[in-house]
C-alpha cells in the first residue's frame, strides 16, 4: 500500500479535494479492509451529500419564488405611480 | 413517455445500491407475506453482502453473491413481498416482483416454514428506459 493509500484510509479526503485525476490506481493498491471503510464513508456522504442539495435546492426555489413576487410587486408599484403621476398633470 | 438514457439508468441504479450500502453495515432483505409493501408477516431476513449489488450495466444492478440464505425462518406464510433496507433499518427498495425461479427477488420457494431455510437465488434490479 502507498503511502497515500495508508493515509486515505484512516482519513478519508472530501470530494472536492479530489479536483486532479483517477484514483484508481490507488485504490487498486488498497486492502479490502481500507477499501471498504472508504466504500461505507463514500456512501454514506452521498446520501448525506443528496439529501443536502434537495435542501439547498427547495431553498433556493423558495428564494427565487419570492425574488420574482417582489419583482412583480415593485414593477406594479411603478405601474401605479406613473399612473399617478400621470393623472395628476389632469 | 419519458426516455432515460444508459448513463440516467445506470447513475439511479447505483444509487440505490449506493444508498443501501451507505449504513455502517450490510443491507438486508425482508421476505414478507401479502402485497401491502412493509406489511404482512416477517417470514425471513437474508443479509446481503456488502457491497449489496455489482455496479449497474444498461439500468440493472445484479445482488452480489447469491444465492444467500436464511438459515432459520421467522414465521410460515407464502412471500408476497420483499424490502430491502440498510443496516440503519431506512428502506430503501421494495416490490412484489417475488417468484420461484423468476421475478426481481428469485426464490427457491415462495412457499416458507418456519424454522427452515429460505434461499434467494438471485436478485437483479432494473431501472428501465422508459417511464
Amino acid at each position: 500500500m502507498t503511502k497515500e493509500a495508508a493515509k486515505e484510509e484512516t482519513n478519508p479526503r472530501p470530494d472536492w479535494a479530489r479536483a486532479s485525476g483517477s484514483k484508481l490506481a490507488e485504490y487498486k493498491s488498497m486492502s479490502i479492509e481500507g477499501l471498504t471503510k472508504i466504500y461505507k464513508a463514500k456512501c454514506a456522504q452521498f446520501r448525506d451529500l443528496n439529501n443536502e442539495v434537495a435542501e439547498i435546492r427547495g431553498v433556493l426555489h423558495a428564494k427565487q419564488e419570492i425574488a420574482t413576487a417582489e419583482k412583480t410587486v415593485q414593477a406594479v408599484k411603478g405601474k401605479h405611480a406613473s399612473n399617478a403621476g400621470t393623472g395628476g398633470g389632469l | 413517455m419519458a426516455v432515460h438514457s444508459t448513463a440516467l439508468r445506470n447513475a439511479q441504479a447505483n444509487a440505490v445500491t449506493t444508498l443501501l450500502d451507505a449504513g455502517s453495515g450490510a443491507a438486508f432483505i425482508q421476505l414478507r407475506t401479502g402485497t401491502s409493501i412493509g406489511a404482512g408477516t416477517l417470514l425471513a431476513t437474508i443479509t446481503c453482502a456488502d457491497p449489496s449489488f455489482g455496479s449497474a450495466s444498461t439500468g440493472v444492478i445484479t445482488g452480489a453473491s447469491f444465492p444467500r440464505s436464511d438459515s432459520s425462518a421467522d414465521n410460515s406464510g407464502t412471500i408476497g413481498h420483499y424490502v430491502v433496507l440498510d443496516s440503519d433499518s431506512n428502506t430503501v427498495l421494495s416490490g412484489t416482483s417475488v417468484g420461484a425461479g423468476s421475478g426481481e427477488c428469485n426464490m427457491v420457494t415462495l412457499s416458507v416454514t418456519a424454522t427452515q431455510v429460505v434461499t434467494i437465488n438471485s436478485f437483479t434490479y432494473t431501472i428501465g428506459a422508459g417511464s
